[in-house]
């Protein structure tokens, strides 16, 4: 069933930038059923009380694997989880500091798992000197890259603007935001799940980082429709989710960074909604009634 | 006490230098009573003369100090590879040629199958070396159109499955996943290519991973390094280092019958554990065995890639030709900052290191590492070890002779991918001094060398041709320089390689005092023609005084 795949979050980043700052932070917001791959040998600094509470399980990851790749230690984590019952609701694989995420989200496409948020930190203080290291330099980059999410962490301690700067050279597509101990806004870390009884559209400050979010409500859409305000969401947008009911069937949206899904579900939609968040002033006030009408069945455009 | 029992053979090959050649070799036990003549041995008291190798070279056992366990998990599957292969239970499976020879292989080992939905599972496929179109997904549907089949490619990055496993696993043009390769009709063409699309294919993956981690591959393995004359192997990085994992290896080996002993690295590869923990535990072991067949003492890391992959770590100008959208460089599996940290917690526990290293950035970080932490601990006689070893430098080699490390080379490359090293990977100038053997020698870092079966196939006579020799598969000749004389050849695979794992107390050598551990040849690898050492025939061996016929597959 479409709508339970287990959410993964990919954790990436250098040694030293926070990843593991993010997953405790992480670990304090969630309120579901969340299991930890860790990539990195050595010692782990996971808060076991936050792991306890979130009902999961940890698997410490097999530091690469043998010299001809015959098996691989990711892909036999991730099939010895997808047999575990219950399936955890989000898995959140914490990358070894020299992993290339994009190569860890690749793996997870795979049933039962649904590719979430690639979140990669950076850390403020060194990412001038990391990013042309002699060794690590292109790891790094390709770090930058392969974001859906770039945190910009110890942004207190250092030169934010300049650490910016270089981010925005190497990965000029990816939103980025500052943090202080990687304490990011739980609904871009974690999920939106639009609620039919509440939800309060507006601007919310309480980790610091200020983002705006945008929402929408009304009935039947078509799924033409859907997919053209899909494409339309400028890259600024850091995450967004939708129910949808059209004539035919009940759909999610997901949008996560770039990259969208429309996939059936099982669950029962009365009403359409989409709720963005992002950087703030991304979208103009109406756009989404521009684009998928006012709500009241009156196409867009009208 | 136990009886002696005197071994003529056509000639004896020590490998002690002091006394390098005898007529026969006496053995009481598992030990070696001593060598000489006939009328030398008899001083030795009551004795029986056991001829069966009167008219065959007895050489110390093979010492494989890089290998696989996984090597014994293999044949649970059909062998479709293009070269012939003796399997462990020693039949040979004869190479597949073409489409059609894949198809009849299959076709027959489906025929064995009770269950219909149980998943076929074939490996060692090499297109590379099959003419004409490339086989699909549709030239497996021509087997079986109900049942899914899985074919895992040599090297161990593509897989190649029919219809009926896409649609079972419901891979389809619309998964993101990276690897999916599609045909004109814009559907997958059954291709599935490196280990994320692999897994798509969940239930041939699946029968892989069970296939390697059973206790009959542990045998497997021993088997096949029996048949190639090996007595003691390694399982370098993979064995699970918990206290089950170990147990499973002490089962097999206090086991009389299981024909080798095998040094199993300590590594995280398997499962997850502190890495003082981890030293702990390797120690242990080395200090407590049970029994004298299972050897610790080493630690497996890993710093980069596979050149062949174009991910191993190479320095400026780093690759030659690589395929399109390719990173200028490969990857790194530890973050080269981490190395001195990490190999301090196994150098002060008094363990022996061998780190992958196949690009010469790699090997530039290790040796680096081993000066460091050699600094701040001085330590004589550790001996770690640059595994692969496929570029390092010259200047790398010399300093690697100042801090005491040695080398094991992966000379089977030569000959496995030294055609596509030269036009592909590093160029020719470069492929020409890849894996090393002569500069090691001039230099005098001691150096093995290597199958990393399941990599390649075990067999020190082929990894010594190729050493001797270095010819690629098409009859070239790679950097003549760096071939060695069979004599250095032989030390490679026998008293350098037990020193490697420091073994060499016990075995490596004919000579009193040692393990009676014997490779038996049907010739003598200094009397045939170098470019025969790979044919020599393999009688068997003898393990602590025991005969172990290889197995003839009849
Ligand atoms: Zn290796
Ligand atoms: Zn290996």
């Amino acid at each position: 069933m479409t709508g339970d795949r287990v959410a993964v979050t990919v954790l990436g980043g250098y040694l030293g930038a926070g990843k593991t700052s993010l997953l405790n932070h992480l670990l304090s917001v969630a309120d579901e059923r969340v299991a930890i791959m860790v990539n990195d040998f050595g010692e782990l600094d996971i808060d076991a009380q936050l792991v306890d509470q979130g009902d999961g399980k940890t698997v410490t990851l097999p530091n690469g694997c043998i010299c001809c790749s015959l098996v691989d230690g990711l892909a036999g984590a991730l099939d010895d989880l997808s047999m575990v019952e219950p399936l955890p609701q989000r898995l959140v694989i914490e990358a070894s500091g020299v992993a290339d995420p994009a190569g860890i989200a690749a793996y997870c496409h795979a049933k039962p798992y649904r590719l979430d948020l690639v979140v990669v930190l950076v850390d403020a203080v060194d990412i001038s000197r990391q990013v042309s290291d002699p060794y690590v330099g292109e790891t790094i980059r390709a770090q930058l890259r392969a974001a859906d999410l770039i945190v910009l962490n110890k942004a207190d301690l250092g030169d934010s603007a300049a650490a910016a700067a270089v981010v925005a050279e190497h990965a000029p597509s990816v939103p980025t935001v500052a943090a202080t101990h990687a304490e990011i806004d739980p609904r871009i870390l974690l999920d939106l799940e639009p609620r039919a009884d509440h939800h309060e559209p507006g601007h919310i400050h309480d980790h610091g980082v200020p983002f705006e979010t945008w929402s929408w409500r009304g009935g039947t859409l078509d799924e033409a429709t859907v997919r053209a305000m899909a494409d339309a969401l400028p890259s600024g947008i850091v995450r967004a989710k939708g129910l949808v009911t059209t004539p035919a069937r009940s759909l999610v949206f997901q949008r996560v960074g770039e990259r969208w899904s429309l996939l059936p579900t099982d669950r029962v939609v009365r009403q359409s909604q989409i709720v963005a968040i992002g950087l703030p002033a991304t979208l103009d006030h109406g756009w989404l009634e521009a684009h998928l009408g006012d709500g009241d069945g009156t196409p867009p455009g009208h | 006490m136990n009886e002696t029992v005197i071994y003529p053979g056509r000639r004896i090959i020590t490998m002690n230098p002091g006394f390098p050649f005898a007529e026969a070799v006496a053995v009481r036990g598992d030990r070696i009573l001593g060598v000489g003549d006939l009328a030398e041995l008899q001083a030795w008291g009551p004795h029986t003369v056991d001829e069966t190798f009167v008219d065959h070279v007895i050489t110390p056992g093979f010492v494989e100090a890089h290998s696989h366990n996984m090597t014994g998990g293999m044949w649970a599957n059909t062998y479709l590879g293009f070269f012939d292969r003796r399997a462990p239970d020693g039949k040979i499976w004869a190479g597949c040629k073409t489409i059609e020879a894949i198809q009849e292989r299959l076709r027959e080992a489906e025929m064995d199958m009770d269950d219909p939905s149980e998943t076929l599972v074939g490996w060692g496929l090499d297109p590379i070396y099959l003419r004409g179109e490339r086989l699909v997904g549709r030239h497996l549907d021509a087997v079986s159109e109900t049942r899914p089949i899985f074919i895992q490619h040599a090297s161990g990055h593509l897989a190649t499955v029919n219809s009926e496993m896409l649609r079972r696993e419901e891979i389809t043009e619309h998964n993101p996943t990276p690897g999916i390769q599609l045909g004109e009709d814009g559907k997958p063409n059954g291709e599935l290519q490196e280990p994320a699309a692999m897994r798509l294919a969940t239930s041939g993956f699946r029968k892989m991973r069970l296939d390697i981690s059973s206790p009959e591959t542990k045998w497997g393995y021993a088997f096949e390094a029996r048949n190639a004359g090996h007595t003691t192997i390694t399982d370098l990085g993979g064995s699970l280092f918990t206290d089950e994992g170990l147990d499973e290896w002490r089962q097999v080996t206090d086991d009389p019958e299981y024909p080798a002993r095998v040094m199993v690295a300590g590594s995280t590869f398997s499962g997850p554990m502190d890495l003082h923990e981890l030293a702990q535990r390797a120690v242990e072991r080395r200090d407590n065995p049970s029994n004298d067949k299972l050897k610790f003492g080493i630690i497996k890391l890993m710093l980069d890639g596979s050149i062949q992959g174009f991910t191993a770590r190479i320095s400026w100008p780093h690759y030659h030709n690589p395929p399109e959208g390719n990173a200028e460089n490969g990857i790194w599996v530890m973050a080269p900052e981490t190395m001195p940290d990490t190999l301090e917690i196994f150098h002060r526990a008094g363990l022996t290191v061998h780190c992958h290293c196949n690009g010469d950035e790699a090997s530039e970080v290790f040796i680096s590492a081993v000066e460091a932490v050699l600094e701040r601990h001085p330590r004589w006689d550790h001996r770690h070890t640059v595994q692969h070893c496929q570029l390092t430098t010259p200047a790398q080699y010399a300093r690697m002779a100042a801090l005491g490390m040695h080398a094991n080379i992966f000379s089977n490359h030569i000959f496995y991918w030294g055609d596509e090293h030269a036009e592909f990977t590093v160029g020719p100038e470069r492929a020409a001094r890849m894996d090393a053997c002569g500069t090691a020698e001039r230099l005098g870092v001691p150096f093995s060398f290597h199958s990393d079966a399941p990599v390649t196939p075990m067999g020190h006579l082929h990894v010594m041709w190729c050493a001797v020799n270095r010819q690629t598969s098409t009859g070239k000749t790679l950097g003549p320089d760096e071939c060695i004389s069979v004599e250095t050849a032989m030390r490679g695979a026998t008293i350098d390689a037990a020193r490697q794992l420091k073994l060499d107390h016990e075995i490596g050598s004919i000579q009193s005092g040692k393990f009676a551990d014997f490779a038996i040849l049907d010739d003598d690898p200094y009397d045939v023609d170098p470019m025969e050492l790979k044919n020599i025939g393999v009688w068997g061996t003898v393990l602590g005084g025991k005969k172990f016929p290889a197995a003839t597959g009849a």
